[in-house]
């Protein structure tokens, strides 16, 4: 049975995984409304449903380069790949460090149980790295100017924060709607002004040395697992700690590092959602509030983890050609511009008119760093923040 | 590209003064603990105003939890981001048996209601 559930999700999560830009914690609304989680549906689908979902999102997040705040710094690296018609290259590669990681991290799992019991009550460490981060991200900008657009990018981002998840009086669902409006309403519009056309993908590549770049992977999954230990901190924090660590990193070893650090972000998520009843990510906070996150056995849950890759990466595998040669067929600018109409359409069918002002709002701070030329990352203050209020 | 930079930055501080400025004159919808408990799917996930007697206070390191009743009509209550001053006012009103006004979000939490506090009045 639980096979079948398995092989059930990790269909599910690819079919879904195949539309851009629909995040996993939509789809978590969807699966409630749809009444998903009553009882003929263990733990063990949605484990497979969420990491075919993410290796399946491989496919449309390069071609279509529509970031969330969990991948962010994956998906622009990975479109330049694919604007330069290595597009295959980029998501073998991370397909290739996802398989990798979901052998590994199940040795890592033990070390987070104990390290996370000892610190799951020092509370001060959580708003010092908080604080320390949103510090390092002004501060690390060479000019004064940089420093002023950073510190009122954090400011703007954390003010909405505020007022939509810790006192909000007007939104439903403004977690989904902020995120949207934050990341991907910026990355399309900019992608629709820049004109980008879709390229003919190159069906050979170049060889990678997989023996001398193996250490990368349990060190991705180790930054990682620091990053898990801090509410508010996402895969994106992590990749930026670790590209501090190994400077001039090559194109493609980042996209082993990304790739892991996502991967180990979901599955870490899961663990503590299981055992500390502390999800990190929105889509496994809705299954542990409908308690879907119980009857767990630790073999079947690594099981789950390395057959679900598996399966996933097979899958698509059979079908990358054929999906680059259809979107080479499409109007780039026009799939574009559907994507956008259709997801405000959804969001306003799913909530209601409110939800137009703090999608125009988060839209205008989520493209800030894109007219001031700075790292998008900062707009994840929006987080930040409220989490910095709450623990101090 | 400098116009684009102004307007943008206008926008922004104006649109996030308005949501802050209405938020701070948000009239919720004053509702009697009785009434909140039998309808409570018609106010999930609105802001109301409710009055009550405190009793089971738990105060954590971040954050109080608390039932707000109303005879025997019990709603628990969560407040986050709590400081010394607001547990003391909690604790005051909780042995003190006076009915003391919260205002807050209504939710469903593991299948469970309860106001997750904005405020204390």
């Amino acid at each position: 049975m639980i096979f079948i559930e398995i092989l059930l999700g990790v269909f599910l999560g690819f079919l879904i995984g195949l539309i851009p830009n629909l995040h996993i914690n939509v789809i978590s609304y969807i699966f409630l409304y749809l009444g998903f989680f009553n009882k003929f549906l263990s733990i063990y689908f949605f484990l497979a449903f969420s990491i075919s979902h993410l290796l399946t999102s491989y496919l449309p997040s390069t071609s279509f380069s529509i970031p969330n705040s969990e991948n962010i710094l994956q998906v622009f690296c990975s479109q330049k790949f694919f604007l330069k018609g290595d597009g295959k290259f980029a998501i073998y590669l991370m397909l290739l460090s996802s398989f990798l990681t979901s052998f590994l991290i199940i040795l890592f799992l033990p070390f987070l149980f104990l390290v996370f019991s000892i610190f799951l009550n020092i509370y001060y460490i959580v708003y010092i790295a908080i604080l320390f981060v949103l510090l390092y991200f002004i501060f690390s900008q060479k000019t004064i100017l940089k420093k002023l657009v950073v510190f009122s990018i954090i400011i703007f981002s954390g003010v909405l924060g505020i007022f939509t998840l810790k006192y909000n009086y007007f939104f439903k669902y403004p977690l989904f709607i902020s995120i949207f409006a934050l990341f991907s309403i910026p990355a399309i519009i900019d992608s629709i002004l820049a004109n980008n056309k879709f390229v003919i993908q190159k069906k050979s590549f170049k060889k990678i040395n997989l023996k001398s770049n193996f250490f990368i992977i349990p060190i991705s999954i180790l930054t990682s697992f620091l990053m898990i230990l801090i509410p508010s901190f996402s895969s994106s924090q992590a990749s930026i700690l670790f590209s501090k660590i190994q400077q001039n990193l090559k194109a493609y070893k980042y996209l082993l590092v990304y790739s892991s650090i996502s991967f180990s972000s979901l599955i870490f998520s899961f663990f503590l959602g299981i055992y500390f009843f502390k999800p990190r990510l929105g889509y496994v906070a809705i299954l542990l509030e409908n308690n879907v996150l119980s009857n767990i056995n630790i073999v079947l849950f690594s099981v789950t983890i390395v057959l679900s890759t598996i399966l996933v990466i097979f899958l698509i595998y059979l079908i990358i050609d054929k999906y680059f040669l259809i979107l080479y067929k499409l109007n780039y600018k026009l799939i574009n511009i559907l994507i956008l109409s259709l997801s405000i359409f959804f969001i306003i069918y799913l909530t209601n008119f409110y939800s137009l002002i703090l999608l125009f709002l988060g839209f205008l701070i989520g493209y800030l760093p894109y007219i001031f030329n700075v790292n998008r990352l900062y707009v994840i203050s929006y987080l930040m923040i409220p989490t910095l209020l709450f623990y101090i | 590209m400098k116009n684009l930079r102004l307007i943008i930055i206008v926008l922004v501080l104006f649109l996030s003064f308005l949501l802050v400025f209405l938020s701070y004159l948000y009239k919720p919808t004053e509702v009697s603990i009785s009434s909140l408990n039998i309808n409570f799917s018609n106010y999930n996930q609105e802001v109301i105003k409710t009055k009550g007697v405190i009793k089971n206070l738990n105060i954590y390191n971040n954050y109080s939890t608390f039932e707000i009743c109303e005879l025997s009509s019990c709603i628990f209550s969560i407040y986050f981001s709590s400081n010394k001053e607001l547990n003391n006012k909690l604790k005051k009103s909780s042995i003190s048996k006076d009915k003391t006004s919260i205002v807050g979000k209504c939710d469903i939490y593991n299948s469970k209601k309860e106001i997750i506090v904005y405020k204390v009045l």
